[in-house]
């Protein structure tokens, strides 16, 4: 057995017995006396499974048929159409009750952001951080940015993440107010060097 | 094919060019649950006989084969596949039939039928001679056949009864389509070897 019969084989095999690739093996069989064996049983076998490709009978042709067709009844053109409309009506009701909420968080977002911002900015919190402990120059810059964000002149039309940004801004600020607070009041005020500001300090500003 | 392989109904998803007979399975199976008609006609024209065939070797007998046939064509009545592997039905419903045939011969077993034993042979037709020494030669291939191992005998019996295509064959048996090939192959050569052993 040669490569070449491997070749003309799988090709007789991929493409059918009835293919252009069997005639061709058909011609090399006559001087390959394996390919003619191997095409012999492969032929006798399809003549056998020939044979036994019979059909059912009429009458349960016709009841298949019939259940078929109970089945799946033939749709009228416009139960189709209604159906998509439908879906389609579905979906939009669904666009709207989705944005009328989102519309709703918006407004109450923008209300809460207000109050906050008006809170700080009397309590002092919204300025920038000017005693205390001292920051990186980092630090600080994102602080301003932050207090400046949280001025009370906020545009209503910003996007909810910056509302949301500030105003985690202002709660880290105000807890790292509060925290210095109490250890100037445990500790004493130490100086920049001190070994409770070194633990504040971002990691960042270490590296 | 009939006029109504032609039939025209853009509301329901087909189109009214596409005939039916060029149609994959996959968009008879969908117009089939739509409700085309001749679609399901149409798969059943592609695979009866076919599946008859292959359910033979399994069950061995014509009868019990057709009965598989009809399970089968009732169960895609029933619950059709939802997904199709290669737009081909022909993985889904050989599997099928391999399951539902291996059962019923393995019921078959505990059963005794009469008409096994009053069974007639089938009339020769014409050489006698002729005829019987084909008869033996298929009833010795088809030995050979049973005698290689499952995972080879499975490729033969899809591709040579069944008709299945290779790449139809790597889906439904769960290989690649190399594999399948292979195995087609490796058959051959032990089939050649084992006839020249026993050929008389």
């Amino acid at each position: 057995m040669s490569r070449r019969c491997d070749d003309l084989r799988q090709k007789a095999l991929c493409d059918g017995f009835d293919s252009r690739a069997a005639h061709a093996w058909r011609i090399h069989c006559r001087s390959c006396p394996d390919c003619r064996t191997e095409l012999y049983l492969l032929e006798t076998l399809q003549r056998q499974a020939q044979s036994e490709r019979r059909h059912l009978p009429r009458r349960e042709v016709a009841e298949l048929l019939e259940q078929a067709r109970n089945r799946f009844p033939r749709r009228a053109p416009m139960a189709s159409a209604w159906t998509w409309s439908f879906r389609l009506a579905c979906v939009a009701a669904m666009f709207l009750v989705v944005a009328h909420v989102q519309r709703q968080n918006h407004d109450g977002h923008g209300t809460q952001a207000s109050a906050v911002s008006a809170e700080a900015t009397s309590t002092g919190q919204g300025e920038v951080p000017t005693t205390g402990a001292s920051m990186g120059r980092e630090h600080e810059q994102q602080l301003a940015i932050g207090a400046t964000a949280a001025s009370p002149t906020v545009s209503p039309v910003e996007d909810d993440f910056d509302e949301q940004l500030r105003q985690i801004r202002l709660r880290i600020d105000s807890r790292r107010e509060t925290i210095l607070e109490l250890l100037d009041r445990d500790l004493g005020e130490g100086g920049d060097d001190d070994a409770w500001n070194a633990s504040l300090w971002s990691v960042a500003e270490l590296a | 094919m009939n006029q109504e392989n032609t039939f025209t109904q853009t509301a329901t998803g087909y189109s009214e060019v596409e005939p039916l007979v060029d149609a994959s399975d996959k968009k008879l199976l969908r117009w089939m649950r739509n409700g085309r008609p001749g679609a399901f006609e149409e798969l059943f024209a592609r695979y009866e006989t076919r599946l008859i065939a292959y359910a033979t070797r399994y069950v061995g007998s014509p009868d019990l084969a057709r009965d598989v046939c009809q399970e089968i064509f009732l169960k895609l009545i029933s619950k059709p596949p939802r997904i199709l592997i290669c737009d081909s039905l022909a993985p889904w419903l050989f599997r099928v039939t391999r399951n539902l045939a291996i059962d019923k011969r393995r019921r078959r077993k505990f059963e005794i039928h009469e008409e096994d034993a009053e069974m007639p042979e089938p009339r020769a037709e014409g050489n006698p001679l002729v005829s019987l020494s084909r008869k033996s030669d298929v009833e010795m291939v088809r030995s050979l056949v049973e005698s290689l191992p499952t995972d080879l005998r499975d490729v033969v019996e899809l591709r040579i009864d069944g008709g299945v295509s290779f790449k139809n064959i790597a889906v439904l048996l769960d290989i690649p389509q190399g594999t399948a090939l292979w195995r087609m192959h490796r058959a051959v050569q032990v089939l050649r070897q084992e006839w020249r052993r026993h050929e008389p």
